[in-house]
């Protein structure tokens, strides 16, 4: 850490160094009767001299630390350097102020009987000094220990949120993948055309460069890539249906949120029951939020496999380190449908 | 003339299949199915000397389909990814392909299940990967039965309790009993052990159905259960249940 005074802090010091002088000064000059120019000598002489030792002992502070030396080992040093400290500067001050004004014997004999009490009220001008700078250095490392905090926290919810984003199944790739392979032998033209969806589905939400939020038409745009993948696995199976207000195609929200709903909404659909599954995408504007709900059709009677549910969990984990609030996305089941209804604030974010 | 089935739930996938045995005349594919329940009625209707089956499918996996077949033939599994089937696979030294896969690695495939179909097929295969996934600790999430030409998919909440008889055990769920080829030591191990527990050589029980237990004589106890069928614990599975209980 730097010098506290280095800056503009040392108008202030000078200025406080300033009324203790004028103080002393007139202390001197109405009390004891001093001549002005003793008065003012002694005054800027004796204490010239603490206020330069006052600066150089903020180097002292640096290397005398209760963390390393415990409580008392600094008191004992501090007590033992004040007193040392106020001894040199009074018996130097005195030897010069005396020296240079040996003819006024008044004050001769007051320098000799004030000596103890200049030391005292020194080692007390010290020691108040001491404790503002140890007040700053304490100030300073709690300042630094609250900032290191928080980018330890941003760094933590980075991560977490980089880990919930990217959570595609490693089947739908080999499935997919595998479609490809097959497509090559029946349909080289449709082939080409699932590898490039495919490739700009993946671009948009492997990259780096990918963007942690995006416009709600941004997303379905991806998710489209998403849904279009998945037909082609499942035929007629898979059936897609989108109510969106134009009104909110602009609106922000978390980078590929809706592909683990939708892809749990597949699972459900296509893997508990015999009929294909109708994924029904409502969007809103709702008190300028965006409300979207992705609602599919499933057999409630079936026994689920295994698995189920983690990716829904991502992504209300997501929403929350995203927007920190709890409760944005709420699951309802009825009988034959399952929806997940989000919750996406627009303007105040964490 | 080998008569083969293909079982997957996608079209391409069995497109692929199909245009890669063209290289093999002597397999005829006598039919297509897109899920377990219409896999498990046409293999006991056509009776085909092989099978290419996908582990994920709807309704039934593909490994559930096999525990409901009275004879089993010779199979080529194929999976996109999961990592408790491809271990199962390896352990079991059944034969599987990773999709996508090649031409070669097919023909591979096929020529191990020709050596296997003149072995007499995979009898051994389903007991193979059962033990394999038992050594591998997956639990079970549910129970598939087959009763008469039906399928049943019991979920593990309304199983009360199992019982062994012979070969067989009987799962008794919803006041029925439904009879399945499986060894009570596989049902131990994969059963959630937080919801079962073995209480005598011959049973498992669903903890929730439990309504008290009575002491039989010093050492025996007997649970009854909510739907009141009586079960015999033995000393062993009495501590058993103190365990999980907290009693």
């Amino acid at each position: 850490m730097k010098h506290p005074l280095a800056g503009k802090a040392i108008v202030f010091y000078i200025s406080a160094w300033a009324v203790v002088i004028a103080a002393h000064a007139v202390l001197l000059y109405y009390h004891y009767q001093l001549p002005l120019s003793i008065s003012l000598a002694d005054a800027i002489v004796s204490n010239a001299f603490l206020a330069g030792i006052g600066l150089s002992y903020w180097y002292v502070v640096q290397y005398v630390s209760p963390e390393s030396q415990g409580i008392s080992g600094v008191i004992f040093s501090h007590v033992l350097g004040a007193a040392i400290s106020a001894l040199l500067v009074v018996y130097g001050a005195s030897a010069v102020l005396s020296g240079f004004f040996s003819g006024d014997e008044n004050y001769q004999i007051l320098v000799d009987v004030s000596f103890i009490w200049r030391i005292i009220i020194n080692a007390f001008f010290l020691a108040l000094i001491i404790m503002v700078y140890y007040l700053l250095r304490y100030n300073n490392n709690l300042r630094l220990k609250e900032q290191e905090e928080l980018q330890l926290q941003g760094m933590l919810r980075h991560s977490e949120l980089e880990m919930l984003k990217f959570q595609i199944n490693p089947h739908f790739i080999f499935n997919s993948l595998n479609s490809v392979s097959s497509l090559t032998i029946t349909d080289p033209d449709k082939a080409r055309d699932m590898v490039i969806k495919l490739s700009d589905f993946l671009r948009s939400s492997l990259g780096t460069q990918s963007p942690e939020k995006h416009s709600l038409k941004d997303e379905l745009a991806q998710m489209q890539l998403y849904l279009d993948i998945e037909r082609v696995r499942f035929g007629d199976r898979l059936t897609s249906v989108h109510e969106i207000d134009p009104a909110c195609l602009g609106m922000a929200l978390p980078n590929m949120i809706l592909q683990p709903i939708y892809e749990n909404a597949i699972k459900y659909g296509i893997y508990e029951q015999l009929e294909g599954v109708e994924i029904k995408t409502t969007c809103k504007c709702e008190d300028g939020n965006l409300k979207i709900s992705v609602s599919n059709n499933y057999d409630s009677e079936g026994a689920p496999q295994k698995g189920k549910g983690i990716g829904l969990k991502n992504v209300r984990n997501r929403l929350e380190l995203t927007y920190g609030t709890m409760g944005l996305m709420t699951i309802e089941k009825e009988k034959t449908i399952f929806t997940v209804h989000l919750l996406i604030p627009q303007s105040p974010e964490k | 003339m080998i008569k083969a089935l293909i079982i997957d739930d996608e079209k391409l996938a069995r497109d692929v299949i199909r245009a890669y045995l063209k290289d093999h005349p002597d397999i005829e594919v006598v039919s297509e199915c897109a899920n377990g329940f219409e896999g498990v009625k046409t293999i006991h209707e056509v009776k085909p000397d092989l099978i290419f089956l996908d582990v994920q499918m709807p309704k039934l996996t593909g490994f559930e389909m096999l525990e409901l077949l009275d004879t089993v033939p010779v199979i080529i599994f194929s999976t996109a990814f999961d990592e408790f089937a491809l271990k199962a696979f390896e352990q079991s030294a059944a034969d599987y392909l990773l999709k996508p896969y090649s031409k070669s690695r097919f023909n591979e495939a096929i020529s191990k299940a020709r050596q296997r179909l003149t072995g007499g097929g995979d009898k051994e295969l389903v007991a193979k990967i059962q033990e394999s996934r038992e050594g591998a600790r997956e639990e079970l999430d549910r129970l598939v039965v087959r009763l008469g030409s039906k399928i049943v998919i019991i979920s593990l909440d309304k199983v009360d309790f199992i019982e062994a008889q012979d070969d067989y055990v009987a799962i008794h769920s919803e006041g029925k009993k439904y009879l399945k080829q499986l060894t009570m030591k596989y049902l131990e191990s994969s059963l959630p052990e937080n919801q079962f527990v073995r209480v005598h050589r011959s049973y498992i029980v669903s903890i929730g159905s439990i309504d008290r237990l009575e002491a039989m004589s010093k050492d025996t106890y007997v649970a009854i259960l909510k739907s009141g069928a009586k079960i015999s614990v033995s000393r062993a599975g009495y501590s058993s249940l103190k365990e999980v209980l907290n009693f």
